[in-house]
């Protein structure tokens, strides 16, 4: 072993770059005519014209006044149809909390009025199909998937489903008592711990957003409240449909239309929901947890609004920052440079109905949190101070152009897109004039959002792991370094994982 | 109690594929049919043309990964895989000259430190220290030596041009760029518009052969952070990574992919290059595309860029450990920050053998929603939360059958583990409908049209099952389950599931970690409004971390008293007692404490 490591270093006193393509391509293939290029960036490429596909290309209005995304796709014998519902847990009453989201399990897990339970799972799985249902914070979504030689009985299934759900006692009950015994788990992972504190920092107690199911909440739920829940909230008004796969346009929308009939469509509901009354506090936080030797820190403060004019600059801004993979500043500070975590970056969070949040994160162990944390701050700041390249312009623009045949790869993959662009009203010529509206970002836009947007000195910082051993630092690289350099540590207490207080 | 052991993407990608059991494609059509090519060195190449989208999915598997790992350098493989994203001679540097002389003299230092380390893993030994990675514990020299290599890695920046891989990639429309390492191999992949092809060519052929240890100690740190991540700082990582050593007495399965800590934060550069030169050859890797391109004009690519690398000089040694016929029944019974687990393993076969499909069938009988598992462990005893899960993994060198389940509170995960072994037999003796065997079927002939429908799937699964046994197992396998007779899984059952040589993982709740244990309290609290239920265990957290016994004595005796009285309301009644339970029970505690002090 040691002498074969001697001739190598030996024969790399030649010059290195012969060396290693003489070594590595025994000469045989180099030649002066050889066509490969010295370095990949003089690679000819072939143009490719890639064109989002519009929205309207796909969009239909039935008779009952539901929109229909549709999209034949021939590739494989399948069909996709998912629903897009106007069913939200904002909605919840806050006694109730964990209604929508119960709700929205059951329809799929408490059968039908034609069919228990039981008989429910039993069609589904000798069809192969996958029926589901869910309502999540501010939308609602279902949908079915099967062979296209299924279609029929794939709809009859979804609609079924959706229409009459059956709300099984014993299911709910059972449903009620897994999350019961769930809530208990809440501070098993120092993720969660991070998530959920990070949200009450910066929305508050009181906003929606912090509403957790407790035991007095789920216990009050009864079978009638999601009954009310989903006569109230689920019907075609209030739906957005996406189909795609294997069938005929025209015959599908006409079975479609046909399937819907005589369901009456009924209101659409508010898309508002409560913005967060609540202005976050600068400071450093820590929340104890024992018996993991890395901490989770997030920083950050709040965003904004989506559709704002700097929307683009703030994208490429965050991309430079954090968002573009390894080629972002602190992905490539903390991790390449300094070995410091596996997993780091940033999100500036542009809501669409409350103001998103702006985070940096990473994982580090725990001596290393402060040194990792000034790397990050560091970097938030000197985007305020240093003008950002040209070139780390375009290539923060090419990694969010480049990648749109990616994003857009599958039929079903277009039409979700456009689904959710509609259900949250988002500009319809936002995909129209998205490569445009990057392109248009320049440096100086970049400062200037930089400098409107981040606020490294009104910063929250949290930390959730082994809080001694965080707070005290002691990196070799930085051995005076304490987390109460960025300011006064205020101890957060675990909440109880039942009910969410301290 | 799912084990993912691979690296983060296949947790997505690749396991959810393969752990159901049940495989893609061929009986409901004509089956795919991957044009194969293989170069003068070696190199095959296997390319699905689908033009719909003008998007191509490719990757390079390896066929190596931690079983692989030399003795002492668990992680190397995975370590490895970390190394060629940092560039090569030519990619990722400013001076090339600059850096490789600055490699080399961080070699000759770091030679030193390892010297250095070794004393200190001898003093460790000897109790004269507890950890070597404690800056505070290392000794002067270490201490100096180590901020003469920091600063060697500074000036190293200075030629350093960074993440250009990366950057080459995405700034082209490369999108999902990764790579992942599992025990049995390694795959580096990412998805491009259809233009862009050539530069996966160029970028490709060049980190197979011109690798070098750019910054290799700094991603070493970074790997055990990956480590700490994924391993050391979740509830059940390391119950899980010691699950899988007690399961694999011989086989190299054991080991964990990410290393033991100890030996991933020791492994050198020069061992990396050992490993490179052996398994990073043409004739050690499978080139695989899913999308839309010319198969002909990728073929000339692949000569032109991969056909200048020769074969490897040194041949990979053959994985040949068996692993022994266990002899006895192994159980892990651990605590952690979880809801109770229980997990049983059978061995079975390795992937392509020919009691596979039979396997499998059996592990689709006991899944899902109307699966065995489910009818008997939810709905009729209630014994579990959530859906019961039974899997045959089938992998290159070998494979077992799991059953993994999450137990009900105030059930019994042994209770629970007598139900899945009832279930196993009744299996094994009692009737198989012709009616659940065609649901099954029914099942296979979906999922093996389902699973084609991402080019990255596709890509995956073709990379994988060729470096395990052979691509045509994607149209092979779903037609041998279609053939499976109820005999077939009964004979399977007899063969591998023998109770007595089981191994079993069973998690409990670890008693204080989150709220309260016991169902009485749980009981008292739900009638209260949540604000008083909060008030009620902060009471009880400040009575747990009490050390004033005077005060908890007399607070204790100050509430049996009112308790005796008949002044308490009979709503609070329960709750009383319950603080005054919790307070007996550290008032115990901190008498047995007391009293241990006072021994000398």
């Amino acid at each position: 072993m040691k002498r074969r490591s001697d001739e190598a270093t030996k024969r790399r006193r030649v010059p290195p770059l012969w060396v290693c393509l003489g070594v590595i391509l025994l000469g045989s293939a180099i030649r002066a005519q050889d066509p490969i290029p010295p370095h990949p960036e003089q690679i000819q490429y072939p143009k490719l014209d890639y064109k989002i596909p519009p929205a309207a290309q796909f969009r239909e209005v039935l008779p009952n006044g539901m929109v229909v995304y549709i999209a034949e796709d021939r590739m494989l014998p399948v069909f996709d149809m998912h629903i897009t519902l106007g069913a939200a847990s904002a909605f919840d009453p806050k006694e109730k909390i964990g209604l929508a989201s119960l709700t929205g399990e059951q329809i799929r897990d408490g059968g039908t009025q034609d069919l228990t339970p039981e008989e429910l799972d039993e069609r589904v799985e000798f069809l192969a199909a996958q029926l589901f249902s869910s309502i999540g914070e501010t939308q609602g979504s279902a949908g079915v998937s099967v062979l296209s030689k299924d279609i029929d009985a794939g709809i009859d299934l979804l609609i079924g489903m959706l229409r009459y759900p059956r709300f099984d006692e014993t299911r709910f009950r059972l449903a009620k008592e897994r999350r019961l015994q769930n809530l208990k788990r809440r501070n098993d992972h120092t993720a969660s711990i991070e998530q959920s504190e990070f949200g009450f920092l910066m929305n508050g107690e009181e906003h929606f957003t912090n509403w957790y199911p407790t035991p007095a909440t789920l216990n009050s739920l009864t079978r009638e409240d999601m009954v009310a829940f989903h006569h109230k909230y689920v019907h075609p008004g209030n739906m957005i449909v996406a189909v795609a796969g294997d069938f005929d346009r025209k015959e599908m929308l006409k079975k479609i239309e046909k399937a819907f009939a005589d369901w009456p469509a009924g209101e659409k509901s508010a898309r508002a929901f409560p913005k967060p009354d609540h202005d976050p506090k600068p400071g450093v936080y820590v929340v104890d947890k024992k018996d993991v030797n890395q901490g989770r820190v997030t920083i950050g403060h709040k965003g904004v609004m989506r559709g704002s004019p700097d929307e683009f600059a703030l994208q490429v801004m965050n991309g430079i920052l954090g968002a573009s993979g390894f080629r972002s500043r602190i992905v490539a500070k903390v991790r390449s440079d300094e070995g410091l975590a596996y997993n780091a970056g940033s999100q500036f969070g542009q809501g669409i109905y409350w103001p998103g949040n702006f985070r940096a994160w990473f994982q580090s162990k725990s001596n290393s949190c402060a040194y990792a944390a000034a790397l990050t701050i560091n970097e938030i700041k000197r985007l305020q101070t240093e003008k950002v390249s040209q070139q780390d312009v375009d290539d923060t623009v090419n990694f969010y152009v480049e990648s749109l045949p990616q994003r857009f790869e599958s039929k079903l993959a277009i039409l979700e897109t456009y689904t959710s662009d509609e259900y949250t009203g988002r500009d319809p010529k936002y995909w129209e004039t998205y490569v445009e509206n990057l392109k248009k970002v320049t440096p100086d836009d970049v400062l200037r959002v930089a400098k409107k947007y981040l606020h490294p000195d009104s910063l929250v910082i949290l930390a959730v792991g082994d809080a001694e051993a965080i707070i005290a630092g002691g990196y070799d690289k930085a051995a005076d370094l304490r987390l109460d350099k960025f300011g006064e540590i205020t101890r957060l207490q675990p909440r109880d994982p039942e009910t969410m207080k301290r | 109690m799912v084990k993912l052991r691979q690296d983060w993407f296949l947790r997505a990608a690749v396991v959810a594929l393969l752990a159901a059991g049940a495989s893609p494609y061929g009986a409901a059509g004509k089956g795919v049919e991957p044009r194969i090519e293989k170069l003068e060195n070696g190199l095959e190449m296997l390319l699905v043309e689908r033009h719909d989208q003008p998007v191509v999915a490719a990757c390079m598997a390896f066929d190596v990964g931690s079983v692989n790992d030399p003795r002492g350098q668990s992680g190397i493989a995975h370590l490895f895989e970390h190394m060629l994203f940092k560039g090569s001679t030519i990619i990722g540097t400013k001076d090339y000259a600059a850096e490789k002389s600055i490699i080399e003299q961080e070699e000759k230092l770091r030679e030193l430190m390892n010297e250095e380390m070794n004393n200190m893993r001898e003093m460790k030994r000897r109790g004269k220290i507890t950890d070597v990675l404690d800056p505070a514990q290392w000794t002067d020299r270490y201490v100096e030596l180590k901020r003469r290599f920091d600063g060697l890695v500074e000036e190293h920046r200075a030629y350093i041009k960074n993440n250009e891989l990366f950057n080459l990639y995405t700034t082209n429309g490369g999108a999902g760029l990764n790579a992942g390492t599992a025990e049995d191999f390694t795959i580096y992949f990412v998805q491009l518009p259809a233009n862009k092809i050539e530069l996966f060519f160029w970028l490709e052929s060049d980190r197979m052969s011109n690798g070098i240890m750019r910054e290799f100690y700094v991603e070493r740190d970074n790997v055990r952070e990956e480590r700490r991540l994924r391993t050391e700082s979740t509830p059940t990582g390391k119950l899980d990574e010691a699950f899988e050593a007690l399961f694999w007495q011989a086989h190299p399965y054991g080991v964990p992919v990410l290393g033991w800590a100890s030996e991933v934060e020791s492994i050198t550069a020069q061992d990396v290059r050992d490993f490179y030169k052996i398994y990073y050859a043409p004739n050690n890797v499978r080139l695989v595309m899913v999308g839309d391109f010319d198969s002909d004009k990728v073929i000339e690519l692949a000569k032109q860029y991969f056909g200048r690398i020769p074969r490897g000089s040194v041949p990979p040694a053959p994985i040949i450990t068996e692993e022994p016929k266990p002899l006895a029944q192994r159980r892990l019974d651990g605590e952690a920050e979880t809801n109770p687990q229980v997990s049983i393993r059978f061995h079975t076969v390795a992937m392509g053998h020919t009691d596979e499909a039979a396997l499998d069938v059996a592990a689709e009988l006991l899944s899902g929603k109307t699966g065995r598992l489910y009818k008997r462990l939810f709905t009729k005893e209630e014994a579990v939360i959530g859906q019961p899960n039974a899997s045959n993994s089938a992998r290159k060198y070998a494979g077992y059958f799991e059953i993994n389940a999450t137990v009900k509170e105030g059930k019994e995960p042994e209770a629970v583990e007598k139900m899945v072994l009832e279930e196993i037999e009744n299996l094994r003796d009692g009737e198989i409908s012709d009616y659940e065997m065609e649901k099954v079927k029914n099942q296979v002939l979906a999922s093996s049209v389902q699973r084609l429908r991402s080019n990255t799937g596709l890509m995956f699964q073709l990379a994988i099952f060729d470096l395990w046994y052979d691509w045509s197992y994607i149209n092979e396998s779903p037609q041998r389950m279609l053939d499976v007779k109820v005999e077939d899984v009964k004979r399977v059952i007899k063969t591998y599931f023998d109770p007595k040589t089981r191994t079993v993982a069973i998690y409990r709740t670890k008693p204080g970690a989150a709220g309260p244990d016991d169902a009485e309290l749980s009981a008292a609290l739900a009638s209260l409004p949540p604000e008083a239920q909060g008030m009620v265990k902060a009471q009880l957290a400040k009575i747990k971390e009490t050390e004033d016994l005077e005060k908890l004595q007399q607070g204790l005796q100050r509430l049996e008293q009112v308790l005796a009285s008949g002044a308490v309301p009979d709503e609070q009644k329960g709750l009383m007692a319950i603080m005054a339970k919790a307070m007996k029970s550290r008032v115990a505690e901190l008498e047995a404490a007391k009293k241990e002090t006072k021994q000398p």
